[in-house]
């Protein structure tokens, strides 16, 4: 069921903030509709907590406490991803 | 000044998971932190936007901002939690305004309202209440209107004052 929500954003529009929210670049006014929206929707609220996770895993991961495949590995996928762009 | 502020269970603040102190320490916003930054609190009027696990009384100290939902102080602290806070309470009187508004405009649209407010918590029950208010009147300032009618409710129900 989709509800008419006047002025409210949509987990669509809150999914595009996160990264946004999380840097603290949010403007006040939209920062506020954007935690009134985490009052009443927990897929969103959900969504932010595993986006905290994920930055805080990744920002433990240093190029010294990968295995030399690891590395290896990462290296060969970026190369594809690189080469289909 | 006397305001109110809704925490997650344990006293924690729900968008940066701080753990306020219960011992009436003041907790100061960093120094030099952007607009917004500060900490944020409710007056009465403002308390549905915002509903949570636990309600607390707190006072603010410094140069209050006020927004058009909540307020916000460079210091706080929490005095005592509203321990007349019922979530169960609440959510049943969103669910009777929400069976009045059904029968105001019987709708397909409002009954999946009513059908969805009789499951949901008292955060999501605020919240389509006032969906619904609007879907009945047709008008958008009637988000707001269930809003205060709320907040109203909870004054009443809670005891509550500002000081």
């Amino acid at each position: 069921m989709s509800m008419r929500v006047p002025d409210q954003p949509t987990c669509r529009e809150i999914v595009e903030l996160v990264t946004d929210y999380l840097e603290g670049q949010l403007p006040v006014g939209e920062r506020t509709l954007f935690e009134q929206h985490l009052v009443y929707c927990d897929w969103c609220r959900v969504y932010l907590e595993q986006m905290r996770q994920t930055i805080r895993m990744a920002g433990e991961v240093s190029e010294e406490s990968l295995s030399p495949e690891t590395r290896e590995e990462l290296v060969r996928l970026f190369r594809g991803w690189k080469g289909k762009k | 000044m006397i305001a109110f502020k809704w925490l997650a269970k344990g006293a924690v603040a729900p968008f940066t998971g701080f753990v306020w102190p219960t011992d009436g320490s003041w907790v100061s916003a960093p120094a030099g932190a952007p607009a917004g930054s500060g900490v944020h609190a409710c007056r009465i009027s403002q308390l549905a936007w915002w509903i949570g696990d636990e309600l607390w009384r707190v006072e603010l100290a410094g140069d209050v901002i006020e927004h058009a939902t909540q307020v916000e102080a460079p210091r706080a602290r929490l005095l005592e939690q509203v321990t007349a806070w019922d979530p169960l309470a609440f959510k049943q009187a969103c669910v009777a305004r929400t069976e009045s508004l059904a029968a105001e405009a019987p709708t397909p649209e409002l009954a999946d309202y009513l059908a969805l407010i009789r499951t949901a918590d008292a955060p999501i029950a605020s919240f389509v209440d006032a969906v619904a208010a609007v879907a009945a009147r047709g008008a958008r300032s009637a988000f707001e209107d269930e809003r205060a009618w709320q907040a109203r409710w909870l004054a009443r129900a809670l005891d509550l004052r500002e000081g």
